[in-house]
């Protein structure tokens, strides 16, 4: 097995020592270089082409996501970040890794393996779903015509037209589209505000419509139970109901 | 108080004097209405003054040397007053009946009577003044340590949101962790346990969210977790959590200050330490939760007076969250343990986001 040749980019010492030391416990990666900054970060992952590169987001001058959106050569990224409160939904809404500080060894693992299954499977992603078309997607806010999601170690693009619904569950939220199930790592409250409301409508505290998948509602006991394309049937709550039939549904 | 008020209140507080009077006169049987006027009226009159005196000799004075000398002067001074007064009152009244100015008449014995009656009157009004006095003083002063101490509170968090940035406090742990090296997995894990309850706090501090149970459990473990470190085997557990009830949802952070608040005040302060249990299960459309110890208890009065920053807190924020009329129960003795229930309706729309749908919906 191909070692992980991997480059560290983090101004701040101690995190450096950190990362390193978490690299170290595992036989399969390899540290090639590290970078203080983000315009050194560009030269070094430009020059050693490294196969991992783990990035600080907040760093002076040149912040990981500007260094990620100038590279010339696209390895695989997993971010690290201190706190962002939006950043979390973001990176996963962009199906992007990234690693929490503190950094624990076990959260460094699973990231690390998710990065070598993609890695061992050879599939090369294809631009559309490349890092800075993902970036574009997830950080610049606006409603969300595509969605990306994981699926044995690819990415997966699954645009919000094909959506049938999303449902709740618990702080991630499943995505129907195509007849398949997909996992998002973002809690449904999170995500509603990047939904279009002209495509989707919150039924229920866990349960979001695509309007345009909707076959047929009966109203039982004051609540609507609404029948979609694919055969789901979604049971909306009052509140839900009374939004629905505002909209004549 | 106002002016109305205390002119009612002054009257009626004459009224039983002057009634004692009209009885003592009616026994002489010379006109005791007119003679019980002409020895009230100047007592009452005189007696604003008196009133507007101890407003000017305020009883925060009390501590002066010249205080009670002072009192004493105006107390002889009041007496002679009002002796006078009626004089004057009953000489001038007698001459516009008969049309004869005679200057009263001194009844030695009773112009006594008169004079040490009137240093008690005195004392009476200036008594009362002075409790409506201290009274109305200790209802400013607890209006003003309550506004102080509200700023304070608000000091003390903008401090802390000031101080402790967030980005600061992660980079930090994260250094702490670098610092401590992957050989301390013990350190390792309790700063991300740590770092993991400062994230959630941060990230949840509006009421108006709502989070699942599940999350706010697996939030309060990790605060037990931590809690555990320091009391060890003093702390002992207990979860009877309906598997179901982890998807209902709730305001985030009303079930760790409960936690807290058994264990602070209830399991801590117990030499051998004490049980708690946290209980969850849906009934009908109702999400219930309880927290309960076995702790030192308290007295549920003053539990419900002073209702600590925990209880109220977590009271707040349920009132803040979009959850209809969540319902909150308390039930301690001392020595009995504590215990805190909540029901939590889960039938409905998180509100905030059907309002912000609807004013999409028109503005389109």
């Amino acid at each position: 097995m191909r070692p992980l040749r991997t480059v560290i980019i983090e101004d701040e010492p101690l995190a450096r020592d950190l990362l390193r030391s978490y690299i170290a416990l595992h036989e399969d990666v390899e540290l090639v270089g590290e970078a203080e900054n983000g315009s050194a970060g560009i030269a070094i992952i430009n020059t050693l082409r490294p196969d991992l590169v783990l990035i600080d987001i907040h760093m002076p001058e040149v912040s990981g996501i500007t260094l990620v959106q100038e590279l010339t050569y696209e390895p695989a990224i997993v971010f690290v970040t201190a706190f962002d409160m939006h950043a979390v939904a973001e990176f996963e809404l962009g199906a992007f890794d990234y690693l929490l500080k503190p950094v624990t060894a076990e959260r460094f693992a699973t990231a690390l393996s998710r990065v070598r299954e993609r890695f061992d499977s050879g599939v090369s992603t294809p631009p559309e779903i490349g890092t800075s078309m993902r970036l574009n997607a997830a950080t610049q806010g606006g409603f969300l015509e595509h969605f990306f999601v994981r699926k044995s170690g690819a990415l997966i693009l699954v645009k919000a037209v094909d959506v049938v619904r999303l449902e709740a569950d618990d702080d991630y939220t499943a995505i129907f589209a195509n007849g398949q199930r997909h996992l998002v790592h973002v809690a449904l409250r999170d995500m509603v505000d990047r939904l279009d409301p002209a495509r989707f409508i919150r039924v229920h505290r866990s349960h979001v419509l695509n309007v345009a998948h909707v076959q047929s509602s009966v109203l039982v006991d004051r609540r609507l139970h609404i029948t979609m394309r694919d055969g789901s049937v979604i049971e909306a709550s009052r509140a839900g109901t009374v939004l629905l039939r505002s909209r004549a549904l | 108080m106002g002016k109305r008020r205390f002119w009612y209140l002054y009257i009626a507080a004459w009224l039983p004097y002057a009634l004692s009077y009209y009885v003592l006169f009616r026994g002489y049987g010379t006109e005791p209405l007119v003679q019980t006027a002409y020895n009230i009226l100047p007592a009452m009159l005189a007696g604003v003054l008196v009133v507007r005196w101890c407003r000017f000799l305020h009883w925060k004075l009390h501590n002066r040397w010249w205080f009670y000398p002072a009192q004493l002067g105006s107390a002889l001074a009041y007496s002679l007053l009002w002796s006078v007064g009626v004089v004057m009152l009953g000489s001038i009244g007698n001459a516009m009946v008969t049309h004869h100015f005679t200057f009263g008449f001194f009844n030695g014995y009773a112009l006594q009577w008169q004079f040490f009656s009137g240093l008690m009157i005195y004392s009476n009004i200036v008594g009362v003044g002075y409790v409506f006095q201290t009274n109305a003083s200790l209802a400013i002063a607890e209006h003003r340590r309550e506004q102080a101490e509200a700023l304070q509170t608000a000091a003390q968090l903008s401090a802390l949101r000031a101080q402790l940035n967030p980005h600061f406090l992660f980079n930090t742990l994260n250094s702490i962790a670098a610092l401590a090296g992957p050989s301390q997995p013990q350190t390792l894990e309790a700063i991300s346990e740590l770092a993991a309850m400062l994230r959630y706090t941060l990230c949840h501090a509006d009421a108006k969210e709502e989070v699942t149970l599940r999350e706010e459990l697996s939030f309060t473990d990790r605060y037990l977790a931590l809690e555990q470190l320091r009391m060890g085997s003093r702390l002992r557990v207990i979860r009877e959590v309906q598997s179901e009830a982890l998807r209902c949802v709730l305001p985030p952070l009303t079930l760790q200050p409960l936690v807290e608040n058994a264990i602070r005040h209830g399991i801590a302060p117990k030499a051998t330490g004490g049980t708690l249990c946290m209980r969850a299960c849906i009934e009908g459309s109702d999400l219930l939760l309880s927290v309960e110890d076995d702790g030192i208890g308290a007295d549920l009065c003053e539990v419900q007076q002073a209702d600590g920053l925990g209880l109220s807190l977590v009271r707040k924020r349920l009132s803040l969250g979009c959850f209809d009329t969540p319902v909150f129960a308390l039930e301690t003795q001392p020595g009995k343990g504590f215990r805190v229930a909540i029901k939590i309706p889960q039938d409905s729309l998180p509100k905030p986001s059907v309002l912000k749908n609807v004013t999409l919906e028109e503005a389109r």
